[in-house]
């Protein structure tokens, strides 16, 4: 088949598969509905037959649309039913039978946890070819396994985990194996069933990280774990929003370690294709160029993490161009590494000395020159979030929060969209510092932060204004979906329970939102949403409200 | 082989669930070029027979009112059907089950799910193997 064919044919796939999810969606409702009746002993023995139907669908379906999880699933909870659904006729007798087993196969809980399953996904490889791969389900979330014996345990800890925006499920060690890694941003794993098998249950390689889940916490039993070569530790009882933290955090940094952006600059053709191609054939997003005189143009585009060039390309010498990118402020962080042949080194100290920071020696291995790239480009993210990320959260800091809601103030005149400014403030956030001291008060902040990142899109602004203040942008959104996706937030905030002096304790959250394009200017905007924060504040806090001057505006709302 | 088979083009799919004959449509006509009728019930089947006249009938087993075996029976009762290969497809796939859905004069049986894209391959290879 043609390229273009098969990829038409994913596409219509790809619709197919979305109206499935969405019928889907209803059949289990269906069937937790009915579930429920007979449970209680409203039920007759034809609901049961018609769940035991929908059931049996799903099974044979589902994975035909990439969700093996839930067909393997529903085709468990089809056996269950399979015995009521063929004893017709003499259903009278059975309904406590029918109640007891039902209720023993926690059959509404499991059958509740097939909504979840719609949202993993499995890629077939043609289609994994083809679209990015993807480790986050359709909301954006990450989906983390958690191999835990205990099956109640693993289900607790998934429910915990699932207000700090963690699409956690339980799967069976066993199993292990058989998943599909690119969709796993991580997985928790029991240290009994690690040191049992005395290996990570992973093919290694390009492996998501593995958080173990200790019971015990000695030297010994950490050393050992490390051995094995888990990459982090938690032991219980756990801490959820401390472990959600870490998570947050090693997801973060497995998706920083790979990936980055490099321009490359060499006068040479073949040479700059050929670094391109090893480059992105290493992951990097590379950009070349092959004349000096595109640099400016292509910078100021592209905004690379680093910058590769040449040391002498034609009548022009690296170094002086280095030297000319620093006169320009936005470039003097640039992270500049020169490829040269030359090993001089009064060369090299001239050239650094000039605006370069780092030289790659001529020839380089394919290997070395993709790993020194990822490595430079980490670190060159890195600085740039010490100076531009609030160290606590990660979120932007202040000025630059501000500044990236003034520039998509201005793409919403240019591209003629609506979009939302939200100011957060954490309800009584004084008394959790006082109460509980200022590291837990640390965790809530960090928490709301997690969250945020989680519950929004990429797109989205997320800054952190100071203490317990944060401001939120949500480029081309109706006010209505912007109220509701800040309602999400503040409920899922009220869920998570921190854990504080005296037990756990929860905190919630006032929002007041703005329409950014409403306002001549950003920051009247931002005092617009802060002055709906403060409206919800003396309305009894926790929820969203939205600025009620939208009359008085030349567009209105 | 021995004999000259006349390759496969006409395929009858019995199948009630909507998003699953949307899918084989995909499977059988777009990547596998196959010409298909898809059929909604084991009724529609017999009706759409004598017309199409498929050179392999596909049967989902479980479909309500006339389920996919007592389709196939029907089915073989009809003149100048008698023969048609038959391949159940079903998300039931134990041994046993296997062995009846044969017995019934299915020529392979198929487990749900299937994947789209190599599900003409399978029929292809269901197909050569027909002695």
């Amino acid at each position: 088949m043609s390229d273009e064919k098969t990829a038409d044919v994913l596409r219509k796939l790809d619709v197919l598969k979305t109206r499935f999810r969405e019928k889907a969606s209803g059949d289990i409702n269906l069937v937790t509905l009915m579930a429920q009746d007979a449970i209680a002993g409203k039920g007759s023995s034809d609901d049961l037959l018609r769940a035991y139907q929908v059931l049996h669908r799903l099974a044979g379906s589902a994975g035909t649309f990439g969700f093996r999880a839930l067909g393997d699933e529903a085709r468990a909870l089809e056996l269950i039913l399979k015995p009521f659904s063929e004893n017709d006729g003499e259903a009278g007798e059975s309904v406590e039978k029918v109640k007891d087993d039902l209720h023993h196969a926690r059959f509404i809980e499991r059958v509740e946890g097939l909504e979840r399953l719609l949202n993993i996904e499995e890629t077939s490889p043609d289609t994994a070819e083809m679209s990015e791969s993807s480790k986050v389900d359709a909301a954006g979330q990450p989906v983390v396994l958690i191999v835990e014996p205990d099956q109640a345990a693993a289900e607790r800890l998934s429910n915990a985990l699932a207000p700090h925006g963690f699409n956690a499920y339980p799967v069976a060690p066993k199993n292990l194996v058989s998943e599909n890694l690119s969709r796993i941003s991580m997985v928790l794993i029991r240290d009994n069933v690690l040191i049992a098998q005395e290996q990570i249950p992973l093919s290694s390689g390009d492996r998501p990280p593995v958080i173990c889940i200790g019971s015990s916490d000695t030297f010994e039993d950490r050393y050992r774990l490390a051995a094995l070569g888990v990459d982090g530790f938690v032991s219980e009882p756990i801490d959820v929003p401390a472990l959600a933290d870490y998570m947050e955090r090693l997801a973060n940094e497995k998706l920083e370690s790979g990936s980055g952006r490099v321009m490359v600059i060499d006068d040479d053709p073949e040479l700059l294709e050929r670094y391109s191609l090893i480059l992105e054939g290493g992951g990097l997003e590379v950009r070349g160029v092959s004349s000096p005189s595109d640099i400016l143009g292509v910078l100021s585009e592209f905004r690379p993490d680093i910058i590769l060039m040449d040391v002498q390309m034609g009548r022009f010498s690296g170094p002086t161009l280095a030297k000319m990118l620093r006169f320009d402020p936005e470039w003097v962080g640039l992270h500049i590494i020169f490829l040269s042949s030359e090993e001089d080194r009064e060369f090299q100290f001239d050239a650094l000395s000039q605006g370069g920071d780092d030289f790659l020696t001529k020839p380089v291995s394919d290997r070395i020159l993709v790993q020194a790239a990822k490595v430079r480009c980490y670190r060159a993210k890195q600085l740039d979030k010490l100076a531009s990320r609030d160290s606590l959260t990660g979120l932007l800091k202040h000025s630059l929060a501000n500044s990236e809601v003034a520039k998509e103030h201005a793409r919403c005149q240019r591209l003629a969209h609506h979009s939302v400014v939200a100011m957060l403030d954490l309800d009584h956030f004084k008394q959790v510092n006082d109460r509980h001291g200022h590291r837990v008060g640390d965790l809530v902040i960090k928490g709301l932060a997690n969250l945020l990142r989680h519950r929004l899109r990429k797109t989205d602004i997320i800054g952190r204004y100071g203490g317990e203040e944060f401001i939120v942008a949500l480029p081309d959104c109706s006010i209505e979906d912007a109220r509701q996706s800040m309602q999400a937030v503040c409920e899922q905030m009220s869920k998570i329970a921190f854990s504080g002096a005296g037990g756990t304790f929860s905190v919630t959250l006032s929002i007041g939102i703005a329409p950014l394009d409403s306002y001549e200017k950003p920051e009247d905007a931002i005092e617009a949403a802060d002055r709906a924060l403060y409206v919800r504040k003396s309305a009894g806090r926790n929820g969203v409200t939205i600025v009620n001057d939208l009359d008085s505006m030349k567009q209105g709302a | 082989m021995g004999e000259s088979v006349a390759p496969l083009e006409k395929i009858m799919l019995v199948e009630d669930e909507e998003d699953i004959r949307a899918v084989a449509e995909l499977a059988l006509e777009a990547v596998g070029g196959f010409t298909l009728k898809t059929c909604h019930s084991g009724a529609n089947a017999l009706e759409s027979l004598d017309v199409f006249r498929p050179q392999l009938i596909l049967l989902d087993v479980m479909m309500p009112s006339m389920d996919g075996p007592s389709t196939l029976r029907a089915i073989r009762d009809k003149p100048g059907f008698a023969n048609t290969p038959a391949v159940f497809m079903t998300a039931k796939v134990q041994p046993d089950e296997v062995k009846g859905y044969l017995a019934l004069g299915a020529v392979d049986v198929i487990p749900k799910p299937f994947d789209p894209m190599t599900l003409s391959d399978r029929i292809r290879e269901i197909w050569d193997n027909l002695d």
